[in-house]
């Protein structure tokens, strides 16, 4: 895969999530008017800090009073999961030059991240994913900043049956990745164990810290299964 | 909220995602080998990521478990699944789900 075709092919890819991240934006502008923050807050947010759902997590914070310390604090451990698509990513950037990781990190994402993952299971062999990952953040910010800022300019006058109906982008862009990934019985019991224990973390531990734990505790619990039936020589 | 605490949010925010995304990102640039366990756990995560972003944004899209019929993102969900199974196409997922969300709403909002 020369350098030009991996953008061009992560940038495609990537265009159904953009859709996706176009309603999610839209979404996000609206509840950060709604909560008060500037709209060019809410751009800049999407800009550097580009974490959906963490910033759904700030606005619902900033709603209860929370303070700074709080939020940057719930924000970290809410995308502690970044540091777990990265590992799951470095496998395949071996060959990438080490000067455009230190930029490049800042582009990892839920969504970014789903797609690179489909696109090695297409092409085991693949080279250069770091292009690849580039051309998919191309399309992630083309889509969701712009569409932040029409959704804190829309504001209120976005009807509420629309902002209803957005809130379900992410759900469903996830279900499209996540369904065609259970392939076995340990991936059906990965995703249950996970799905429940994120949503008891969400009720009883404190903000951003549940869905972090149900995803490393599933994802342990699968691991060991399948290293526990690996054929060893001993 | 006011502008310079604002700013300070966002700067706090951004630095701690960016620590979240960049320090592992690095044992790429080192050629780092990793166990074969911790690579099978490793392979375990994205069904675990997108499960536990999806099961909360279905079952429990305020906040708390909604198992109740008026809950419409569990039909929303239910044919987004069926979508993705016959189209394996991820614009037709987001357009069955969202479309749907908004239909129903509409009718029984």
């Amino acid at each position: 895969m020369s350098g030009e075709v991996g953008i061009v092919r992560g940038a495609r890819d990537t265009l159904p999530v953009g859709f996706a991240l176009l309603l999610i934006g839209l979404a996000w502008g609206y509840l950060a008017h709604a909560v008060g923050l500037p709209w060019w807050i809410a751009v800049l947010m999407s800009l550097v800090v580009y974490a959906g759902p963490a910033q759904f997590l700030a606005a619902a914070l900033i709603t209860i009073g929370a303070g700074i310390p709080a939020i940057v604090a719930t924000t970290f451990v809410a995308n502690l999961r970044y540091s777990l698509f990265a590992a799951t990513l470095v496998p395949l950037l071996r060959d990438a030059p080490p000067a455009r990781l230190v930029p490049l990190a800042h582009v990892v994402a839920d969504g970014s991240f789903a797609v690179t993952l489909r696109h090695v299971a297409a092409h085991p062999d693949g080279r250069r994913l770091d292009l690849y990952l580039l051309g998919s953040s191309i399309v992630g910010f083309a889509t969701f900043p712009p569409a932040t800022l029409a959704g804190a300019l829309l504001g209120s006058s976005l009807p509420p049956l629309l902002a209803y109906g957005f809130g379900f982008a992410s759900p469903a862009i996830f279900i499209g990745f996540l369904v065609p990934l259970i392939r076995d019985r340990v991936a059906a019991a990965v995703a249950v164990l996970s799905g429940a224990a994120t949503v008891l973390g969400n009720t009883y531990l404190p903000a951003g810290t549940g869905p972090v734990l149900a995803i490393v505790c599933a994802s342990v619990v699968g691991g060991t299964i399948r290293w526990r039936r690996e054929p060893r020589s001993s | 909220m006011e502008t310079g605490t604002a700013l300070v949010l966002t700067a706090g925010m951004a630095g701690v995602t960016y620590c979240t995304r960049l320090p592992l990102f690095l044992l790429a640039i080192w050629q780092v080998r990793l166990p074969l366990l911790l690579d099978l756990v490793l392979g375990e995560i994205p069904v675990a990521a997108f499960a536990a972003i999806v099961v909360p944004g279905v079952l429990a899209p305020h906040g708390h478990v909604d198992l109740h019929p008026s809950n419409l993102y569990l039909y929303a969900g239910l044919a987004s699944a069926a979508a993705v199974v016959v189209s394996r196409r991820l614009v037709v997922t987001i357009a069955v789900g969202v479309g749907l969300a908004i239909l129903l709403r509409q009718l029984f909002g």
